[in-house]
């Protein structure tokens, strides 16, 4: 494309690197953004360079965060004999949007999976071991209910047993409010499996 | 079920067509390289989200395109109007739409409209690798059970993972036993999860087709179908196939793959107690496939409540006059049928009742042209 100003058709080119925007996208963005008023461009633009400068992993629990250790970590209310372990920090989000759980969190940085070239010493089992040896009764393993995500929890599971922790694993089951009928077949499979006695 | 109607685009020669059903025999007729197996080809792809020809999806796209796009609107037993759309596109690659609101996987979707395919293909059931008696398992297992399609892609899921770990090996072995361990685990559980559900439906498999080989040959041969697990019977718990697989792993990593596992499977028709693969004569072979055929659509039609749709491609093309009449002898019990025929009248016997239900598709390129200007003005 020839446009007229090489400034905006470099942002066009930017905004279009990102995940889920395509290249109109991206140009309907960008015309968007010259439409706005000065102020409200500077601040996106501030936005985003501090949140880059700002933000940073927590040496505890690898969670995002702007101080070190994070807002979870330093909290002296939470439950610090409890950790749940995630893949990324953004589960963390959805966790504590519930406003139930109490503990603390390890962030692992993914799952394990050799066709990828991901094995444990790229994730952060060794700092969850080392934490474990610390006063932890219980680890709770919230990956996603994938091949990987299960095998990573076994794998987790093995390593921190001997240590004298209790090692539990999120249920995986049925959508409240779902029609059984609707629910797919594998979904069903594992609820029925991971059923539970009613008292 | 019936299969009403069928719009296809993009899909091999067809660019934009658009076909009618008859409620019992359909005969799709014409000369070679016009479509006729293509056509039924689309048709299993609205059943089972793949084609019987060919396992890549993007073979099946129309030269230059990008996309295609198939829409089947059925009538199941029930009288309920069904409609499915199965969309493949190169980059997104294929959505399944059902009744027009709802996206399923293909695990959800499999099952839903039965189908049993007999083409020149399927002659490898009996005679090739064992390979092509595990797909054929896959195939009527996936329609008659629901889960069982999303436990095998979960199964090559975690067989790719753990060869990659075997692999790697091959250059360092370095912290390999904490590595493949939970592998192992994983591997285990889904691997005699599907033994156990094949096991079942073997044994069903042949409680159906035994009888019917004994029918079609008059009682003079007795088939047995044995399903034959890599994953053996002893292994009845984790720990069993964990000290198995420690005592072969440095074969396993020799190899470099896994040796051990329901890819592994074997299945044996054993004809009069000899194996067929081996022994059998060329019309042996036939029979038991007929045998199977017949089997797999009685086991989808009981366990589905769904009557199967019947797909027979170029099958009369080389039959002999025996198997011929025991065809015929089964075309009654069959609800819906689709035959691909070089001409028009079809050389073999079928009631009078019947033959008057034939509804005939026509296929040839002046045809497919005709009907493409009705869509591209």
């Amino acid at each position: 494309m020839n446009l007229s100003s090489p400034s905006l058709e470099k942002l066009i080119a930017e905004l279009a690197k990102l995940p889920g925007i395509g290249r109109k996208s991206a140009q309907r963005l960008a015309f968007y953004l010259l439409k706005q008023p000065q102020e409200e461009v500077e601040n996106l633009a501030r936005a985003l360079i501090e949140v880059k400068q700002k933000t940073r992993t927590c040496s505890v629990c690898f969670n995002l965060t702007e101080g070190d250790p994070c807002p979870i970590c330093r909290d002296e209310q939470r439950d610090r004999q409890t950790l749940c372990v995630v893949e990324e920090a953004h589960d963390i989000f959805a966790i504590e949007k519930l406003g139930q759980y109490r503990g603390l969190y390890h962030v692992l940085g993914g799952v394990l999976s050799p066709l990828d070239g991901v094995d444990p010493e790229h994730l952060h089992i060794r700092e969850l071991v080392e934490r474990c040896r610390q006063n932890v009764k219980e680890v709770i393993i919230a990956t996603s209910p994938s091949a990987e995500g299960d095998v990573t929890a076994l794998y987790l599971a093995k390593l921190l047993r001997p240590l004298g922790v209790k090692v539990t694993r999120i249920a995986r089951g049925i959508p409240t409010g779902s029609d059984l009928e609707y629910v797919d077949e594998m979904t069903l499979l594992r609820a029925l499996e991971g059923r539970s006695t009613l008292e | 079920m019936i299969l009403r109607s069928l719009e296809i685009e993009n899909f091999r020669i067809f660019q934009k067509s658009e076909f009618e059903f008859g409620e019992r025999l359909n005969v799709v007729y014409g000369p070679n390289g016009q479509g006729k197996t293509t056509l039924l080809e689309a048709i299993s792809v609205t059943c089972l989200t793949k084609s019987f020809r060919t396992r890549q999806d993007t073979d099946l796209i129309r030269h230059g395109q990008t996309f295609f796009r198939v829409v089947a609107h059925f009538r199941d037993d029930m009288g309920v109007e069904r409609t499915v759309e199965i969309r493949f596109d190169r980059s997104s690659g294929k959505r399944i739409l059902l009744d027009r609101s709802r996206v399923i996987s293909a695990a959800e979707h499999v099952g839903t409209f039965p189908v049993v395919v007999l083409s020149p293909d399927d002659d490898e059931i009996t005679m090739g690798p064992p390979e092509r008696r595990r797909r054929f398992i896959n195939i009527v297992l996936s329609q008659l059970d629901r889960s069982y399609l999303a436990l095998l892609q979960e199964y090559v899921r975690v067989l790719k993972q753990r060869n990659a770990i075997l692999q790697e090996a091959r250059e360092s072995r370095f912290g390999l036993s904490k590595k493949v361990e939970p592998w192992n685990q994983k591997f285990f559980q889904i691997g005699r999860e599907i033994t156990n559900r094949r096991a079942r439906f073997v044994e069903a498999l042949n409680l159906k087709a035994a009888p019917i080989l004994s029918e079609l040959t008059t009682g003079a041969e007795s088939l047995e179908i044995r399903y034959e697990p890599s994953f053996r019977p002893e292994w009845d718990s984790y720990e069993k196939f964990s000290a198995f697989l420690d005592e072969n792993l440095n074969l396993e990593i020799v190899r470099g793959t896994s040796l051990f596992g329901p890819h592994r499977d074997e299945v044996l028709f054993l004809l009069n107690g000899v194996e067929l693969r081996r022994f059998g004569s060329r019309g042996q072979h036939r029979s038991c496939l007929l045998a199977l055929k017949i089997a797999e659509y009685r086991m989808l039609l009981e366990g589905k409540g769904e009557s199967p749709i019947f797909l027979l491609d170029d099958v009369y093309g080389e039959i002999d006059e025996f198997r011929e009449r025991a065809l015929n002898d089964y075309f009654g019990e069959l609800r819906q049928v689709f035959i691909t025929s070089h001409q028009r009248d079809i050389k073999f016997n079928i009631s009078h009742d019947l033959m008057q239900k034939i509804h005939y598709i026509h296929m040839d390129m002046a045809n497919l042209a005709s009907q493409e200007e009705v869509f591209e003005p």
